[in-house]
């Protein structure tokens, strides 16, 4: 199968699963990443940091995340991502379309299923 | 590639503005040193980061911020121009001020009539070298403004 409609599909739903990350308590951007990795499993294969980051700017634009500089351990500063109101509202109405989505996604696949010899 | 030549790589990115340059590199360096306490391979991190340049295309892609872009050549044009336009009349002029000393002269009204260079050259350069200069200057300035830098 072309990688690319996975690459296309995966680049969709990033933005809610970083919102999704970030519900449950502040974090910085190495963990992010971490959890990704984890929590994504080979579904997600090792995602970027070259792909998210991006991202995570891009929300932090658009008022979905803020984020403060702390110190770090080592003693530099060290940058905590969490989500605004805005994050958490756009995080219930995304949940609430990814369900629907889905399930009408099911409706149709059953539609090539019927039609599998 | 080194941390370092990354780090290098993506600050000398001509197409990344310089308000966003701080902030992408201290970001960059977090994620570095948060991957060595870790005891993560550097190299792993910058394969995941995916080339400098394409790094930061995705970056100001996502952020909807306009591509950098250089001064046109014209403009460099017109500034070296103006420049020695400006040089040249000013070097004529001085000639004309310092001009050799008459060795002899007439002691009372002569017939005689001396034309001189209708064209007063050092004056058209002088003129055309500071309107080539204003309108560098008006040029750069419709550049500045249409990329809000």
């Amino acid at each position: 199968m072309d990688n690319r409609y996975i690459q296309q599909f995966k680049k969709g739903s990033l933005e809610m699963i970083l919102l999704s990350i970030l519900s449950r308590g502040e974090t910085y951007g190495y963990e992010i990443m971490t959890q990704l990795n984890t929590l994504g499993g080979e579904i997600f294969g090792a995602p970027r940091e070259g792909t998210v980051y991006p991202v995570l700017y891009r929300m932090e634009d658009a008022g979905l995340i803020r984020c403060r500089l702390a110190p770090a351990p080592n003693g530099r500063s060290r940058k905590y991502y969490a989500l605004t109101d805005l994050g958490r509202r756009t995080l219930a109405e995304l949940q609430t379309f990814w369900r629907a989505y889905t399930r009408r996604v099911e409706d149709f696949l059953a539609l090539a299923e019927d039609q599998e010899p | 590639m080194t941390k370092q030549d990354y780090m290098d790589q993506v600050a000398g990115a001509r197409s990344l503005p310089k308000r966003y340059r701080q902030e992408i590199l201290r970001d960059l360096e977090e994620l570095f040193d948060c991957a060595q306490e870790q005891g993560e391979d550097l190299q792993a991190v910058i394969r995941r980061l995916g080339p400098p340049n394409e790094f930061v295309e995705n970056l100001l892609q996502e952020r909807g911020i306009p591509r950098r872009r250089g001064v046109p050549v014209g403009l460099f044009g017109c500034g070296i121009l103006a420049v020695l336009c400006l040089l040249s009349g000013g070097v004529l002029w001085w000639r004309e001020r310092t001009a050799p000393l008459i060795i002899g002269g007439a002691q009372g009204t002569t017939d005689i009539l001396v034309e001189g260079d209708p064209l007063v050259w050092w004056l058209l350069l002088l003129v055309v070298g500071a309107i080539l200069a204003l309108g560098t200057g008006l040029w750069y300035g419709l550049i500045r403004r249409g990329r809000g830098a």
